[in-house]
């Protein structure tokens, strides 16, 4: 190639230009190596780690030589950890295309590599940093580019070209580590913009730097833990732990302890082991000095970082013994102008005296506060057994992401050596409280891009009625037999309301409950849509009875009634409101509804044939206050028993049999082409319609036809049966609120509304559509057809027989005395609009709402209202 | 006929794919259970399959124990045929999980707290015609049952349907059966009396179609699933 401009190769990186080449050549080799399988991957991280453990000592000598800090032997350690500890705790770990497969939730997990990190190291750990670093960045798929730190570059250089040789020999693409080789502020910021996610260790300055320069970054940020030693604690190891974890490399990893903090009690018994152990107490003239020597216009002076105490003290003017461990001063304040107060990276330690547990804590707090610190860790000694709940105020105080108890906290908190089921890691979130984006030990996870694939997935769906479920002309009295002799109840609460009380209804009932010599009383006050209030009366009087069984006996407004007292009689303490909370999904609703059933059984007998609230675990009751309706739901309101017994429903009058047998009807169709109807809700539904087409008109005409009256009670129950588990739609939505708003009796309302709804609902191009997984087009018109055509309907096309069975539907409700329109029942016009913007938000709002296979707008409900009316489109 | 007629169905009844983990997160939620036994068959063990449910036990951090005579529990559980749906004790929470529908077995249903339908675990390897013709043979002897009523009657009913305009997919036919077979253990007694009628007109008029027609399209498919046999 004669391609004039075509560069040399560049030896080193000691500029814009070269940077930018070298860049080129990590990310090429990068994206060659995010092509590798697991297992490839897995070798060249092995024989990488195994390389970089090979160098431990001689990166050790390295480091100490360029840096002056630190001692060789504690350096070899934390090599050693950064190649033995990261290896082992991600060898097995998937990090390659699909990590995680859950066929049965439908989810899959699949890793990718980011790109190229920029990798900042601090002078601190140059070698074990660069070797953490490397590693991860080739167990992740991942190229690095590292800026290292000026004063030890040569030792971080080092440690990146060992892993690099080793990785490439063992099949990585060449040229995936790179380095600057001449690092200065500027070039470390290119390398901060340029990559594609940064990975930075230092001070807070570095840190801002990284979330500054626009690249995702993950920094972390400065540590300054204190030790708090409880009066609790086993004095000896804790201070001994101390010196340990202190003297590690001459105190500079970031979680080593800056500070005791040592309760009154206890405190000169730490001061004395300090002493014992060869620790060097500074008097206030050397304190003074060790201060003007430690911080330099606020910051740390680096001359005393990674050192021994004899060397300190000389800095600082004065004399100590060789072998001195550490330096203490003995300290009162925690403000920002207490140098000791501050994180110090060498051998001098704070100690602090408490008065109180509650003190020391709030020492620590301050410090954190005033010194710094926040986010990164603090420690506790104490009495683990007996003392639990001080280690969860201690650690419910500290704004630290690790809180290590009884634990040296310099090893101990780069995790797995004190504690195994702590990430090892050598770059230590502090999250928000340091101004961190992690607050864990970063690992391998905060490396990868994780694409989550969700399929499609139907939610579960379900049947539930009644335990027993008993019907047929005359069942009553067999029925209630079991109250004795299967389920041994002593105490009857009969709830019914004043008409058929007064009528004889509840006779059958309290014959057969004095035969089988079980006590009764009869709550006889349920007013048609019954309210809160009269719920709230009869629930008193059941927990002055004390039944363990209840027995609802009537229309839709009796058994709605007793199904309130009953949750009133066994959970006073509910609150009807969170009760009747809207929800999307019944069985992920924020509230719990209290478990029924612990004091009665709950049995429902009906005497309409419409509701079906016998065998549902709805309950529709009005606020007298407001004056509106809720539906509640829950099927903790399920009866345990329903009796349907057609003795009871012959003398319904003509009013009732209409309204109530056509409100089943809107019960089985909105049930069948609800977005949550199953194949078992649909059978049920399909046959009630067809019961109802070919009993009511007789029912309505001769109340004393057994057969019409028998197959309506049965529809009834069925259709109640499908909307139990597929619930409603719009045309209750709607009906809920004309009858609160306007007084109609439900099923007139339902029937009023029906046709327009379903006209709306089976629109091929709904506005918006119902959301439900299983829901997948809208199919509404397709549904009705199948209804119409299980009814008799035929025709050509669906649209025509669509337009017959609505057709069919308005000649029922003619045949049964339904009026046309809701001005034909005496609404007054202006009352009407008046409410109507009203009604048609909190029809929008109504729980039925949810289940309708098209999903309203507020104006679209208005337009039904208004339809509904005047019996036209205004 | 009795003087009182009931609808027996299962407890709970859930249903759908995926619903196996779903439906037993109420043992630890809902029923507040620690222990729980499973029977299983033999084979679902060996090949592994048990794993559906004692992965889910674990994750509930639930004590079990598979086929054991001596673990007490508070909760058994059947996975697999209509053996281990028998073998299940009379008291505590029994839970159902049937890895194949059979008629024989379809009883035990209807006195169990919960079943679980989840295609998961549930398959059905018969050939398609004679699934279909099980399934019409269960709707239709359902209509004779001494029980027989309007509730049997929509379900066997909603069998046919789903036989004869369905869509032949896996679900559509688990579902049929399930009905049907439901239909068949509510309908006739645990003694298999026969009733004195046949709903064979009713079940016919809601197919919009006459019995004498019904019958022949029943045969037509009992004649196709022989031939597949
Ligand atoms: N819970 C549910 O699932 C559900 C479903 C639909 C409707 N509802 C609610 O049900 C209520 C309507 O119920 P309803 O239509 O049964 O009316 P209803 O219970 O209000 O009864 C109307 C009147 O008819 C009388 N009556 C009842 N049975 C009789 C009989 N056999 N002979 C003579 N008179 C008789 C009653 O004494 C009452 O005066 C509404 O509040 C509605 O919101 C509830
Ligand atoms: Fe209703």
């Amino acid at each position: 190639m004669s391609n004039a401009k075509q560069k040399e190769p560049v030896t080193i990186v000691d500029s814009v230009e070269t940077l930018e080449i070298r860049l080129a050549e990590i990310r090429k080799a990068q994206e060659q190596y995010a092509t590798y399988t697991q297992e490839q991957v897995d070798a060249i991280f092995r024989a990488a780690a195994i390389a970089a453990n090979h160098a431990r000592i001689p990166l050790a000598k390295m480091a100490v030589e360029e840096t002056g800090m630190g001692i060789v032997e504690d350096k070899v350690i934390k090599n050693n950890y950064a190649a033995e500890h990261i290896y082992n705790a991600y060898r097995n770990v998937k990090t390659c295309g699909v990590i995680e497969e859950d066929p049965v939730y439908g989810v899959t997990k699949i890793a990718e590599p980011i790109g190229v990190i920029a990798a900042v190291i601090p002078t601190t750990n140059p070698t074990s940093t660069a070797i953490f670093k490397c590693l991860l960045a080739l167990k992740t798929r991942n190229g690095i580019i590292i800026s290292p730190h000026p004063r030890a570059k040569a030792s971080t250089i080092a440690a990146a070209k060992i892993v690099l040789d080793a990785a490439v020999k063992a099949g990585a693409p060449a040229g995936l580590i790179g380095w600057v080789d001449v690092p200065s502020l500027e070039m470390t910021n290119m390398v901060m913009k340029e990559a594609d996610i940064i990975l930075a260790t230092g001070g807070p300055g570095m840190v801002k730097a990284a979330y500054s320069s626009g690249t995702p970054a993950i920094g972390v940020g400065a540590g300054n833990a204190s030790a708090v030693i409880d009066k609790s604690a086993d004095i000896i190891n804790a201070v001994n732990s101390i010196i340990h974890s202190k003297t590690f490399d001459n105190g500079m990893i970031c979680a080593t302890e800056q500070t005791i903090i040592a309760h009154k009690d206890v405190y000169d018994a730490v001061r004395d082991e300090l002493v014992k152990r060869g620790c060097y107490m500074l008097n206030d003239e050397e304190k003074d000095k060790i201060r003007r020597t430690m911080l330099i216009n606020g910051a740390l002076n680096a001359k005393i970082v990674g050192q021994r105490p004899v060397t300190i003290a000389k800095l600082a003017g004065f004399e100590v013994p060789e072998d001195v461990k550490v330096l203490v001063g003995e300290v009162e304040s925690t403000s920002v102008d207490e140098a000791f107060a501050h994180e110090k990276l060498t051998t001098i330690l704070a100690l602090y005296k408490a008065d109180s547990f509650e003190e020391a804590m709030d020492k620590a707090e301050q410090i954190l506060v005033n010194a710094g610190g926040l986010g990164h860790t603090s420690s506790l000694w104490v009495d683990e057994v007996n003392e639990r709940e001080k280690i969860m105020t201690f650690a419910d105080r500290m704004k630290t992401c690790r809180i290590l108890v009884n634990t040296p906290s310099s090893l101990g908190g780069i995790g797995d050596l004190y504690n195994f089921k702590f990430t090892p890691s050598l770059t230590l979130g502090c999250g928000s409280w340091g101004g961190n984006s992690v607050s864990e030990n970063v690992g391998v996870k905060h490396l990868l891009n994780i694409k989550t694939v969700a399929e499609r997935r139907e939610n579960m769906l379900w049947f539930r009625t009644p335990d027993k479920v008993y019907f047929k002309k005359g069942c009553l009295p067999v029925a209630l037999s079991e109250l004795r002799d299967v389920l041994h109840k002593k105490r009857v609460f009969l709830v019914t309301d004043s008409f058929l009380y007064k009528n004889g209804f509840t006779k059958v009932i309290t014959d057969k409950l004095t035969d089988m010599g079980i006590a009764y009383t009869v709550f006889s006050d349920v007013e048609p849509d019954p309210t809160l209030l009269s719920a709230q009366k009869g629930a008193e009087a059941m927990r002055s009875f004390e039944p363990d069984c209840v027995i609802a006996l009537g229309g839709g407004s009796a058994m709605d009634a007793g199904k309130i007292m009953w949750v009133l009689y066994e959970h006073p303490e509910a609150d009807f409101l969170d009760m009747a909370m809207r929800f999307i999904d019944i069985r992920k609703r924020v509230y719990t509804f209290p478990e029924m059933g612990q004091k009665a059984y709950f049995i429902a007998i009906p005497t309409s044939s419409g509701t079906g609230s016998e065998v549902t675990p709805f309950a529709v009751i009005t606020d007298q206050t407001t004056g509106h309706k809720y539906p509640l739901a829950d099927y903790q309101l399920l009866p345990n028993m329903a009796i349907i017994d057609t003795d009871l429903m012959m003398s319904a009058p003509k009013g009732l049999t209409a309204a109530s047998g056509f409100d089943a009807m809107v019960h089985a169709l909105e049930a069948y082409v609800s977005v949550m109807a199953t194949d078992y809700t649909d059978g049920l539904a399909i046959r009630a319609m067809q019961l109802i087409f070919a009993n009511l008109p007789t029912a309505y005409n001769d109340g004393t036809n057994v057969a019409a009256r028998e197959k309506m009670a049965t529809a009834s129950t069925m259709a109640g049966m499908a909307f139990a588990n597929a619930f409603l739609g719009v045309c209750h939505s709607m009906a809920h609120k004309l009858g609160a708003y306007h007084h109609l009796p439900h099923g007139v309302a339902n029937a009023l509304l029906l046709t327009d709804v379903m006209r709306y609902n089976a629109s091929e191009k709904p506005r918006k559509m119902g959301t439900f997984s299983q829901y997948k087009f809208p199919h509404a018109l397709e549904r009705y057809c199948e209804c119409a055509k299980a009814c008799g309907v035929t025709g050509e096309t669906n649209e025509e027989i669509f337009e017959k069975f609505l057709a069919k539907l308005e000649a029922l409700k003619e045949t049964i005395g339904i009026k046309k329109t809701i001005r034909d029942y005496g609404v007054d016009e202006k009352a009407f609009l008046d409410s109507l913007d009203q009604m048609s938000e909190d029809a929008f709002d109504d729980q039925c709402t949810g289940a309708n296979p098209r999903y309203p707008l507020i104006s679209e409900i208005r337009a039904m209202y208004l339809k509904a009316y005047y019996g036209e489109e205004k | 006929m009795a003087d009182v007629l009931t609808f027996p169905v299962p407890g709970k009844l859930y249903f759908k794919k995926g619903s196996l983990p779903v439906a037993l997160r109420e043992l630890r939620d809902v029923y507040r259970v620690s222990r729980a036994a499973v029977t299983a068959d033999e084979a679902m063990r060996h090949d592994g399959r048990i794993d559906a449910v004692t992965r889910v036990l674990q994750d509930l951090g639930l004590s079990y124990a598979v086929n054991s005579t001596s673990f007490t529990a508070e909760a058994a559980i059947a996975f697999g045929s209509h053996e281990t749906w028998d073998a299940l004790p009379e008291t505590g929470l029994r839970i159902i999980i049937p890895t194949r529908i059979d008629t024989i077995g379809a009883k035990a249903w209807l006195g169990a707290d919960m079943v679980i339908l989840d295609e998961d675990v549930l398959h059905d390897d018969t050939p398609l015609p004679v699934q279909r013709w099980q399934i019409l043979d269960n709707a239709r002897r359902s209509l004779k049952g001494e029980n027989a009523s309007d509730y049997t009657l929509a379900w066997a009913v909603q069998a046919m349907r789903l036989v004869f305009d369905g869509d032949d997919s896996a679900e559509t036919l688990l579902h049929a059966a399930s009905l049907a077979r439901l239909a068949y253990a509510a309908a006739v007694p645990g003694d298999a009396r026969m009733g004195t009628e046949d709903l064979l007109d009713d079940a016919a008029a809601a197919l919009c179609t006459t019995a004498h027609a019904l019958e022949q399209r029943i045969c037509g498919y009992a004649v196709t699933a022989l031939g597949d046999r």
